[in-house]
């Protein structure tokens, strides 16, 4: 009887840390889903899904945002055509961070990386790389879907009008290259 | 009808296993991978494409997009140097000094106070944090920040902290030089006094 009880808790334990593997590999999904819904990053795809203006202690789009940085996400589906992402580029700390389907930051690119103050990627999916590209960073995604995300630091604050219009002119619209 | 009650009492005590696992093992496994750094602590590389489901899952929890190294490396300050937590309704100093590894200079750093839910702190004075380029040093060189609900008419810089709850102090630290990563667990960095409101 003793013996039965401890081989049917034994079971269920092994069956509970397999969930358990399986809720944590998945954790992401359910953090992303709430972030999507919040933002409405599930209707506005291949597009900038918002800009945010310095973060205040009503911000509750994500949580420990830094009031030191400027936002702006395009949320991105690269499966069938691929995505051109352009952009002015401040004088002051600026980065673009590309994330897979799963948070993973595979790609950072900062004011230091860009030539001429100006950006201009190619974000391509693993099946969708276009047959031509013009004057471009090509950047392949590892999935189909995922975030590109611009930081641009605000520093002492004086110059956050000039911010404001550089983070107004990011684009990101599918390619054609036909 | 009988077997179908037992095996749902069996599938909800998997689950509730499941659940029990995966609050208590992203905490301890947070201890594994982060570093200490007196009362800060790092995961180096938190969105780092290599990172293990572990570290993943728990960043979720933080925050969701990390950036990973070179770029930025973020620490988390949830004790003073007496490694009491920081509450709301003490008083704190957090001074340092320029924050950097041997002669490299971050690109820019700041320093967020977050209330327990991971959210800024609520402040009619709009100041949320401080960063490399408007905190306001003393004539040595050095810093300090006071942390508590009324500002400290001698010292510059203040952070709001929440009423009577739990806060944690982030610094971030952005293109820090190989030198800083490699140095995590040595690099000055501020500390944090309880004082006498």
């Amino acid at each position: 009887m003793v013996k039965n009880y401890f081989k049917k808790s034994l079971i269920l334990i092994v069956f509970g840390f397999i969930l358990h593997l399986f809720f944590v590999n998945y954790f992401h999904v359910g953090m992303l889903w709430i972030f999507d819904r919040a933002s409405g990053a599930n209707e506005s795809v291949n597009t900038v899904l918002l800009h945010t203006d310095t973060a205040n202690s009503d911000s509750r789009g994500l949580k420990r945002p830094s009031s030191d940085i400027m936002y702006s996400i395009c949320t991105y589906d690269v499966q069938y055509k691929p995505l051109v992402i352009t952009s002015s580029i401040p004088d002051s700390y600026w980065s673009i961070s590309f994330y897979s389907d799963n948070t993973d930051n595979y790609v950072t690119l900062n004011d230091h990386d860009i030539e001429n103050d100006y950006l201009k990627v190619y974000l391509v999916g693993v099946n969708s790389e276009p047959k031509k590209v013009n004057n471009g960073t090509v950047v392949v995604s590892p999935s189909d879907t995922g975030y590109a995300l611009v930081r641009m630091f605000i520093g002492n604050g004086e110059n956050l009008q000039n911010l404001k219009n550089i983070q107004k002119s990011l684009s990101c619209v599918e390619y054609n290259d036909n | 009808m009988l077997l179908i009650k037992k095996y749902t009492i069996y599938s909800l005590v998997i689950i509730a296993i499941a659940a029990i696992f995966t609050y208590v093992s992203i905490p301890i496994y947070k201890n594994i991978v982060t570093i200490k750094n007196d009362i800060w602590t790092t995961i180096p590389s938190a969105g780092d494409p290599k990172r293990s489901v572990y570290t993943r899952a728990f960043i979720s929890t933080q925050g969701l997009f990390a950036l990973s190294k070179p770029e930025s490396v973020y620490f988390e300050a949830n004790n003073d140097i007496e490694e009491i937590s920081l509450n709301g309704s003490l008083c704190y100093i957090l001074s340092g000094n320029e924050i950097q590894s041997a002669s490299i200079i971050p690109r820019w750093w700041s320093l967020t106070i977050y209330n327990n839910d991971g959210y800024l702190v609520e402040s009619t004075e709009k100041q949320y944090s401080y960063n490399s380029e408007n905190i306001i040093y003393n004539s040595n060189g050095e810093f300090e920040v006071y942390l508590g609900h009324r500002p400290n008419k001698n010292i510059s810089n203040w952070l709001k902290t929440p009423t009577e709850d739990l806060f944690s102090v982030v610094l971030r630290v952005y293109q820090p030089g190989e030198e800083f990563f490699s140095n995590l667990s040595r690099v000055d960095l501020p500390i944090v006094k309880k004082v006498d409101c």
